[in-house]
């Protein structure tokens, strides 16, 4: 019999990957190809970032891709000068958080925007990013 | 909801070890000091506990899985004996089990105990975190940690309600300068230095706008409470605490990322509150409620939860720190032994330290801290992040 084959795409999100396997695996592929995507509910229209495969507005699973696009609101940040276990070399960095209105989006600020220059309110783009360790993620930066 | 459990059990005896730094000590011996004294507090034996709960969070760090590790160390005879965590809840988890199985004519004596023991670890905080949440939700917060959750909620709340961010922070010092006083003055606190403002305002950032004097502690420690039927309690002692109500509140999640919560307050102890009042009676908490300790994980953590608790209006938790309505001299002091922020927060311990605080106080045994004449008193937990935790609220009378 052959050997089943793991599907563990999530391996390869964010510096330190706590996720090895999910029925959102395709998120990782999107990513690879630059793109960060959430899921809408084909039957209620919930919207989910992160994306999920079932929907717990009206317990489906019929579901379809979106990608996220345009500017978020920046609804808060914070600067970390000490991190998670794992996190360590990427220090200091901002944590964030975007308000797309029909969404959020929790991820960290590109680390060429100062923190002085953050301000709650202002406006930011999602965007694909490679780590310094080969991983990959995505990041906040200016429109 | 049911009829709930007000005034159906008493809380007899309680025991609390000093909390901080027991490297001579394993959580088995601060698990036998915390039970030595709540039964010598109750006037009665080993053989009277009719069934037991046990707390803690992180057995890998401690004395191993189950409930073992409370039968085994105390050498009980026998008898039901069940492990529960629940976050920085799991304390109080342990209380509602005793509370519950008393109060269902189960049994009529039982116990609580909660115990940590953290230094250990060697690490900052709280120890890795990727595994409490679940896998699925690390895909939501990689890079997040507890002081970087809890820090954008202060600066959202800042936002908000027109705050600078040096306003902001001052308003949260006063949070962090009042715990130091109470707990310089209780000898079972971990840390027993009196601050000021500005070493609030001047310590190192740990994840801005909170400093290392916005965060708690991290300590070792053991508490436990026995309770019984309310119409046993004065056949053991003539000054028994009654528990008035007792709520577990689990946030769904939703709130972190796919509804239109503001990330200024927590949903959980908003809702798990109004079921508390509700079982406890209480009308209006500002005026019933006599002191507390709240779950003062961070500065905000603390101010956000007198909004959420419905103690201060929403936004206005500030002119209730400037006016000095949390000091013990205040209209309801919080944190009368120090808080988490003097204590640490030996995680499965802390919800029952809190209690024994209320407790001491009811029954006016609280010595230098002692606060007048309170008839209420009310205990919170928060684990977890600001938008998805987990939530206790516990309130003794007498």
């Amino acid at each position: 019999m052959a050997k089943k084959e793991v599907d563990d795409r999530f391996k390869k999100f964010g510096t330190v990957s706590f996720t090895a396997i999910t029925k959102t695996n395709d998120f990782i592929s999107y990513l690879e190809k630059g793109k960060v995507m959430g899921t809408r509910c084909k039957e209620c229209g919930a919207i989910y970032f992160p994306p999920r495969s079932d929907c717990s507005t009206c317990l489906n699973s019929n579901t379809e891709w979106f990608e996220v696009t345009g500017a978020g609101t920046l609804l808060s940040f914070s600067e970390l000068k000490y991190g998670p276990v794992g996190f360590e070399d990427d220090l200091p960095y901002i944590i964030a958080l975007l308000d797309y209105g029909d969404y959020k989006v929790f991820g960290r600020i590109s680390k060429d925007m100062p923190y002085e220059d953050l301000n709650v309110g202002m406006e930011l783009k999602t965007e694909f990013n490679t780590l310094p360790n080969g991983q990959l993620n995505y990041v906040f930066k200016r429109p | 909801m049911g009829e709930g459990i007000k005034d159906k059990v008493a809380i007899i005896g309680m025991g609390c070890t000093k909390f901080g730094e027991h490297w001579d000590k394993g959580s088995e011996d601060l698990i036998v000091e915390a039970f030595t004294e709540a039964v010598e507090d109750a006037g009665i034996e080993k053989k009277d506990i009719q069934a037991a709960w046990y707390g803690s969070c992180y057995e890998e760090l401690n004395v191993g899985k189950s409930a073992l590790p409370l039968s085994r160390t105390l050498k009980l005879p026998f008898i039901p004996v069940t492990r529960v965590e629940n976050l920085c809840a799991s304390g109080s988890e342990a209380l509602r089990g005793a509370v519950y199985g008393v109060a269902s004519g189960a049994y009529d004596i039982a116990m609580a105990m909660g115990a940590e023991k953290l230094k250990d670890t060697g690490y900052g905080g709280l120890s890795e975190v990727s595994t409490i949440l679940g896998t699925k939700n690390r895909v939501i917060f990689p890079a997040i940690s507890a002081p970087g959750a809890f820090a954008m909620m202060a600066n959202r709340y800042f936002s908000k309600y027109g705050m600078s961010t040096e306003e902001g922070k001052r308003s949260l010092a006063k949070i962090s300068v009042n715990s130091h006083k109470n707990g310089s003055i209780n000898p079972k606190a971990h840390l027993h230095r009196i601050i000021t403002e500005e070493d609030v305002l001047n310590a190192p950032i740990i994840a801005s706008p909170l400093g290392l004097l916005d965060c708690c502690g991290v300590s070792d420690g053991a508490a436990a409470a026995i309770v019984c039927r309310a119409d046993m309690a004065n056949d053991f002692i003539a000054d028994p605490v009654f528990v008035k109500a007792l709520q577990i509140g689990i946030s769904s999640g939703e709130e972190l990322g796919y509804t239109q919560w503001d990330g200024t307050y927590v949903e959980s102890t908003v809702r798990t509150a109004a079921r508390t009042y509700k079982e406890a009676g209480i009308k209006n908490p500002r005026e019933e409620i006599n002191m507390m300790e709240v779950h003062d994980c961070f500065s905000i953590t603390e101010l956000v939860t007198y909004e959420d608790l419905q103690i201060s209006p929403r936004g206005k938790a500030r002119n209730d720190i400037e006016d000095g309505f949390f000091t013990i001299e205040g209209k309801i002091p919080s944190q009368p032994d120090g808080g988490l922020k003097c204590f640490g927060h030996p995680i499965g311990a802390s919800g029952l330290r809190m209690l024994y605080e209320m407790y001491k106080q009811l029954q006016g045994k609280a010595g230098e801290r002692q606060i007048k004449d309170p008839k209420i008193g009310l205990t919170h937990n928060l684990g977890g992040f600001p938008q998805m935790n987990v939530i206790s609220i516990v309130i003794v009378g007498l």
